[in-house]
């Protein structure tokens, strides 16, 4: 089944939400936010730490713990996580799954150490990408500053051999445009690995997340589009239902 | 509701998630450890997240084996993900290992290829409609489970159960037919994440609350 997946970009206490991943505007209670979505039929949650990167370390543990008391489904949390033991207590604290960027650009080796630990299922690769003028993407960190040098495509194939289990793939160039998820971007990843992948990145409308698991993705990250109520997880589940998307039934949600 | 659930904890996996989930159901979680606390429940949760041997490995080093098996004879028991495979009687997870016999069958890696030789991805992660197998559901614990319904599910193995008997469910991949829950008398299990399952994981657990 296709997962629809509230992006929840946190800054401090704050839901933020900004453009190309800047310009963060501060939007509420990132568990009040949680709990709608998951009322709301959301299929997992993703909680990133905005700023983690800047301090060196992930600030979500007191929202995840308090998330988990009243939100019953799968948890991924990334930014700021540099070691097994950072890891570790993300996942004490009841996340699911743990994303990781710039730790695992820095020594890729990590991504193994983690899946040995945890099990693949639990590491999920981050990748910002910015498109280059001759077609390829290039993978940044630090929300699309940091220039890594990687190319995308290659990058992805390398962590998933190393051992990452799912791969968000979130478009820089697209985030917070409105504008539609980068299609070419997910096909040129998705074709390559067979692992999931997660499309980030541009939602504007529905029929945007239509389009993006045509061509190729696994699940669908949306924030702005939820954060400013221009539609509800509901209301994107019931258009991909009506577009032929294998979902969840409205009967196994509430 | 009351209820009071005893989880064994022999240090593998995500205990604190189960834990939420039962006690938003109402129930009163008690965390067991040793083999007495173990014999003195009223029901069990066998959750677990890793792998076989080592997780049997952690209950021999416990002394936690007997003490399940024991409780299993009469108390409500409910096996979770590894949880549930370990209720069979071996695992062949990287190497031969006993499990705990409670149901005959073994656990085997999950089919790479799909009945029309087309690759599946493995781990099989994510959510999946449960359908019965040869049991009806009628007075089981999954009595009130829509016949539309999904399911969280996070595994590389399954349960392979020698009695269809036994199969209260199952799920489809690539077109076969792999074990989603177990139950046989007292004993229950589920190869889902009933903790991470929404509103449905939830009911499937307050059903068991209520054994």
């Amino acid at each position: 089944m296709i997962r629809l997946i509230p992006r929840l970009d946190i800054k401090g206490p704050n839901l933020i939400k900004g453009v190309k991943l800047e310009g963060l505007r501060k939007i509420g209670n990132p568990n009040e936010y949680a709990r709608k979505y998951y009322e709301q039929g959301a299929d997992e949650l993703l909680y990133m730490d905005a700023v983690a990167s800047l301090y060196g370390r992930n600030n979500l543990t007191e929202i995840v713990k308090e998330t988990v008391k009243s939100v019953f489904i799968p948890i991924t949390v990334g930014g700021g996580i540099r070691s097994v033991d950072d890891a570790r207590e993300i996942l004490r604290s009841g996340a699911d799954k743990v994303a990781i960027n710039t730790a695992a650009v820095a020594r890729p080796e990590l991504i193994t150490e983690m899946a040995n630990t945890f099990g693949s299922q639990c590491v999920v690769l981050s990748v910002e990408a910015i498109k280059q003028s001759e077609g390829k993407w290039l993978a940044f960190t630090d929300n699309g500053r940091e220039h890594t040098g990687l190319d995308v495509v290659e990058w992805v194939k390398q962590a998933v051999e190393l051992g990452a289990g799912e791969v968000l793939l979130t478009s820089v160039d697209r985030e917070g445009g409105r504008k539609g998820y980068d299609l070419e971007l997910i096909e040129a990843v998705s074709s390559q690995v067979n692992v999931p992948v997660i499309a980030s990145g541009g939602m504007g409308q529905a029929m945007d997340g239509v389009d993006a698991v045509d061509a190729g993705a696994d699940a669908i990250a949306m924030a702005d589009i939820l954060h400013y109520e221009r539609d509800t997880v509901a209301g994107i589940r019931e258009a991909c239902r009506q577009n032929g998307l294998n979902v969840r039934a409205e009967e196994a949600i509430a | 509701m009351s209820g009071k659930v005893t989880l064994i904890d022999y240090g593998a996996g995500n205990l604190l998630n189960v834990q939420r989930a039962f006690e938003h159901q109402g129930a009163q979680v008690e965390i067991a450890t040793t083999p007495e606390v173990v014999l003195q429940s009223d029901r069990l949760v066998f959750p677990g997240v890793g792998a076989f041997p080592e997780a049997m490995a952690q209950l021999q080093k416990q002394e936690l084996v007997e003490a399940i098996q024991q409780a299993a004879q009469n108390k409500p028991f409910l096996g979770i993900c590894l949880g549930m495979q370990m209720m069979l009687e071996a695992g062949e997870e990287f190497v031969e290992t006993e499990g705990l016999k409670l149901l005959p069958g073994r656990v085997k890696q999950l089919p790479q290829l799909g009945v029309n030789d087309e690759a599946m991805t493995i781990p099989h992660m994510g959510w999946a409609k449960v359908e019965p197998n040869q049991v009806a559901w009628d007075g089981t614990l999954f009595d009130q489970v829509a016949e539309n319904n999904a399911f969280y599910f996070v595994h590389s193995y399954f349960a392979d159960v020698s009695d269809p008997q036994d199969q209260l469910a199952v799920f489809d991949f690539g077109g076969h037919r792999i074990s989603a829950a177990v139950q046989r008398d007292n004993l229950f299990g589920c190869q889902f994440h009933p903790e991470k399952s929404g509103e449905p994981g939830l009911r499937l657990i307050e059903a068991f609350l209520k054994i």
